[in-house]
């Protein structure tokens, strides 16, 4: 299925209350209209709410006030148009590659000829054929990696939202997984959230990154250049001036928005 | 280097066997260790004169009256030796363990997902589980006694109180992420059970298993100690009248040897019901 939807989020407050008793505002009064197709990054420090807004969306934190849709319906739960990506390794240990993809395609209405094709069509684009009838323990975490990537694209989600995927991953195979997921990501056209804390990769990744500090959303970022971000590419002026915003925001000195700092057509704070 | 070789290198010189390729039961090790036992037995033997018969003659009863016997006959048992008897306890263990399981696994995993079950069952299996088996035997003994399926309905009692604490745990310890990444994929609750929650738990749940059976075996002969027409027990009891240890020896020997069977049984299964595992794990 090519493209994706848009997420309308309004008014968003979500309150959780430790055991202590001691009341955490995790979201405070977000609202924010992601497109359709966008690649956006979610950034910002431990704890600041990212993984919280994340998993609102994909329906698995209960909203304290304010609504979320997607497409023209209400966000209730968790639903198989928004794929999850955890930075855990969540792919089922006792299911062989190859069932691990066709999980989410057995709980849809097609039939299991079908199923195999498509399972078979994302394992070779994530490049796992040969590892179809492997356990998962006998991958690498890397690899893990590809099977989840290949699983949710299968099960057909044109949402995704990925929690710090590669966070646990070294810098190489890091960098394999960023082109592998931009370009699953152009040829399908998914609307896709994408925590880190890491904003280099946001660079690496992103259409437009969100800042988050203590509950809310503080910068809206348009990234504008050019594609591959090679290490020139993330070199320029403009690049500089995100990092630069996004590290101000999350603490490294006083905030000075981009236009301050030079406006720049490419860069349109917000 | 093979994974054999790397095992015996790390163990040091005590695994020679492994080291040269030869099968396990060659391993110097267990055999140093059955020897000295040996040893020490034929001492006690020595020392203690008739009623510690020495293994020789433990094991020449125990294969003169393994599947017939006048012998026992004359004290009133069946003629068939041992067998009868190690195969009505094996009965009694197969079925109180099946029981078990099954009762133990519904009421453990009922409480790991709802609170409710947990509250109903979590007194019923904590207070019951500790009652001593020499206490509860006599009640079962008159409660079901006559109708001789009290062993089996003790054993089933036991077992399914460990079920239920295994089972129970092996659905808590499995991580939320399964659950909620199948959630994610649009699993129903129903295919999330068979498909997430079960085999996840499934290890742990042999680990259940594999503890239900080794007390089972003692469990039944207690049971048929205090009132059986059969079985393990009854037979130590009838031997025991006349003072013959040797062949009380050789019985509790052959109900080892099922043990240890049954318990190499369900370690081969597992291992390859929970072949996804890693290593670590499963053991």
């Amino acid at each position: 299925m090519i493209g994706g939807q848009a997420i309308h989020i309004a008014d968003v407050w979500c309150i959780f209350e430790h055991t202590s008793g001691k009341k955490v505002e995790a979201l405070r009064d977000v609202s924010i209209d992601i497109l359709p197709g966008q690649f956006v990054c979610l950034v910002g420090r431990s704890g600041h709410g990212k993984s919280t807004l994340l998993r609102a969306i994909g329906g698995l934190n209960a909203l304290t006030a304010g609504e979320i849709q997607v497409g023209e319906r209400n966000v209730i739960g968790p639903s198989a148009e928004r794929g999850m990506v955890f930075q855990d390794d969540t792919v089922f240990p006792w299911m062989r590659v190859r069932d691990n993809v066709e999980f989410g395609l057995k709980s849809q209405p097609i039939g299991a000829e079908e199923q195999r094709r498509i399972a078979n069509e994302w394992l070779e684009r994530v490049d796992l054929v040969d590892f179809a009838d492997s356990w998962p323990k006998e991958l690498s975490g890397g690899m893990r990696k590809r099977v989840v990537l290949a699983t949710v694209f299968a099960t057909g989600a044109n949402i995704l939202l990925m929690d710090e995927p590669f966070g646990s991953l070294d810098y190489v195979t890091r960098l394999i997984l960023h082109s592998l997921l931009l370009d699953l990501w152009r040829s399908t056209e998914h609307t896709i959230l994408f925590v880190t804390h890491d904003v280099e990769e946001a660079l690496i990744l992103a259409d437009r990154i969100l800042v988050m500090s203590h509950g809310r959303i503080v910068d809206d970022i348009i990234v504008d250049l050019e594609r591959p971000r090679d290490e020139e590419i993330r070199a320029k002026p403009e690049a500089v001036r995100i990092i630069k915003t996004i590290g101000q925001h999350l603490g490294l000195g006083p905030v000075k928005r981009a236009h301050e700092q030079r406006r720049d057509d490419a860069i349109i704070a917000v | 280097m093979s994974d054999k070789a790397e095992t015996a290198a790390s163990r040091g010189w005590l695994t020679v066997a492994a080291a040269r390729g030869l099968p396990q039961w060659l391993d110097p090790v267990p055999i140093l260790g059955i020897g000295a036992t040996l040893g020490l037995w034929y001492l006690a033997s020595w020392a203690i004169g008739l009623y510690m018969p020495a293994p020789h003659q433990v094991f020449a009863d125990a294969f003169r009256n393994f599947a017939s016997s006048d012998y026992f006959m004359g004290l009133g048992l069946p003629a068939g030796g041992f067998v009868p008897h190690l195969a009505y306890t094996t009965t009694t263990v197969l079925i109180g363990v099946g029981i078990g399981v099954v009762l133990g696994c519904l009421s453990g995993i009922s409480s790991a997902r709802w609170r409710t079950a947990d509250r109903i069952m979590d007194p019923i299996m904590s207070t019951f589980g500790t009652v001593p088996i020499l206490v509860a035997a006599p009640f079962f003994l008159i409660w079901f006694g006559l109708v001789g399926a009290a062993q089996v309905i003790l054993v089933s009692f036991y077992a399914t109180v460990i079920m239920h604490i295994y089972s129970l745990q092996a659905v808590r310890n499995l991580h939320p992420r399964y659950i909620e990444y199948a959630m994610t994929l649009g699993a129903d609750q129903s295919t999330i059970f068979f498909r997430v929650t079960l085999p996840g738990a499934m290890p742990e749940i042999f680990g259940g298993v594999r503890v239900a059976f080794a007390s089972a075996w003692g469990l039944a002969a207690i049971a048929e100690l205090l009132g059986s027409r059969y079985g393990v027990g009854y037979a130590v009891l009838t031997l025991e009248v006349v003072y013959d240890v040797s062949n009380i020896m050789a019985i509790i020997i052959y109900l080892g040897v099922l043990a240890l069977i049954m318990d190499l049984f369900i370690a081969r299964f597992r291992q390859f019901a929970t072949r996804w595992a890693e290593t670590g794990k499963t053991r």
